[in-house]
């Protein structure tokens, strides 16, 4: 249960909020949080492989990282920045996902099985 | 149960889940949870018998039988790479083939005859596939599954098996949660069926599709409905899992193709 409701908050989980405003940057600022958003979206990337490999991945996560690629290439780095973040989150979520159904899917088998308490 | 090859393990996964819905579903024989959703409620099984008189997908299964019977380039044909020359063989697939250690399905049987025979494979997602396959279902109507997990097969069933109680997709569902768990309620307008007879009817017309569509398909939508990436058609985890769920209908009547909503 605990579970569901971690995937639950993840998954409804909204934009998450970065501290200052794009446009108070200087322009050296701008384009170390242009790197740190490609940064992001990389390692959303990376993890969405990796739920792939799985056969774990959720269509979100694929979803969110072209958000972020498209707001990317129109300038919207805080947009890009909001969708990345999301996708990572949801990549992991979906690797949690996998790490723990491998452990406690037994759990699911019919409760009038005799033979469920072993393996 | 019929098949003594099956494993103990696999008998007793079918048995325990056959006890679960006979006490969960006291009135519905098990025979008939071969019709899916249809068992479980009289309204919706009449109006499915008199859809069945006159099915969508009867110029699929004409189809599927002259596609069978057109000769490959080099004068052989799908007939000499099956048993009983392909005719009323359905209910022993998917099998576990012991050289390759692999679960074969019917589709995966009909490429590699393709293939042995010079001719390039047919798309999984394909109409042709699903036709041929659709006529070789319908020339095995009435046989009872027997599908066998002999020694070496019991990592396939079990990875099979595993997928149909593990959760997944960003909804956090697993196969069960709806057909076993759920079996008899509504989502919507819809009766959950149960996971016993589940892949007594394929290719299946499903009236969303407005085409037959094989049972990979469905696994696909399925977890699409969730939230999960779908995975390739025939890949080896839906190979296993359409091994585990059909080893589940060991001794039910086969009655495909059929029409599902």
């Amino acid at each position: 249960m605990r579970m569901a409701w971690l995937l639950l908050i993840l998954a409804c989980a909204g934009p998450m909020e970065i501290s200052g405003s794009a446009d108070a940057r200087t322009p050296e600022a701008h384009v170390a949080h242009n790197e740190s958003v490609q940064t992001v979206i990389q390692t959303a990337r990376q993890k969405f492989q990796q739920a792939l490999k799985l056969d774990y991945a959720w269509r979100v996560t694929a979803d969110l990282i072209s958000e972020a690629e498209k707001r990317m290439a129109a300038g919207d780095t805080q947009g890009a920045h909001d969708a990345a973040t999301r996708a990572l989150l949801s990549a992991e979520a979906s690797i949690l996902q996998a790490e723990h159904e491998s452990r406690v899917w037994r759990e699911r088998l019919p409760k009038t099985a005799t033979s469920n308490v072993k393996k | 149960m019929s098949g003594d090859a099956v494993s103990g393990d696999a008998r007793q996964d079918r048995d325990d889940l056959v006890a679960f819905f006979a006490k969960r579903f006291p009135d519905v024989e098990f025979s008939d949870h071969a019709n899916g959703a249809y068992a479980l409620d009289e309204a919706k099984a009449r109006q499915w018998r008199e859809i069945e008189d006159f099915p969508p997908y009867e110029p699929m299964i004409d189809e599927g039988e002259r596609l069978f019977n057109t000769a490959f380039s080099n004068g052989s044909g799908y007939a000499a790479c099956f048993e009983h020359e392909g005719i009323g063989i359905k209910q022993r697939y998917p099998r576990f083939d012991p050289d390759t250690r692999q679960v074969v399905t019917l589709e995966l049987a009909v490429n590699h005859c393709r293939e042995l025979n010079g001719e390039s494979p047919l798309s999984y997602t394909g109409e042709a596939i699903t036709a041929i396959t659709a006529y070789m279902a319908f020339t095995s109507r009435g046989q009872k599954f027997d599908i066998s997990v002999p020694e070496g097969a019991e990592s396939a069933f079990n990875q099979g098996k595993q997928f149909y109680y593990s959760r997944r997709g960003q909804l956090n569902f697993a196969c069960s949660n709806c057909h076993l768990d759920a079996a008899g309620l509504r989502l919507r307008a819809e009766i959950l069926s149960a996971t016993i007879g589940h892949a007594t009817h394929w290719p299946a017309y499903r009236f969303k599709w407005q085409e037959l569509g094989g049972i990979h398909r469905r696994f696909a939508e399925c977890n699409e409905q969730v939230g999960a990436v779908a995975l390739d058609h025939q890949s080896e985890a839906y190979r296993n899992l359409e091994y585990f769920m059909t080893v589940m209908n060991n001794g039910m009547t086969l009655n495909g193709p059929s029409t599902r909503k």
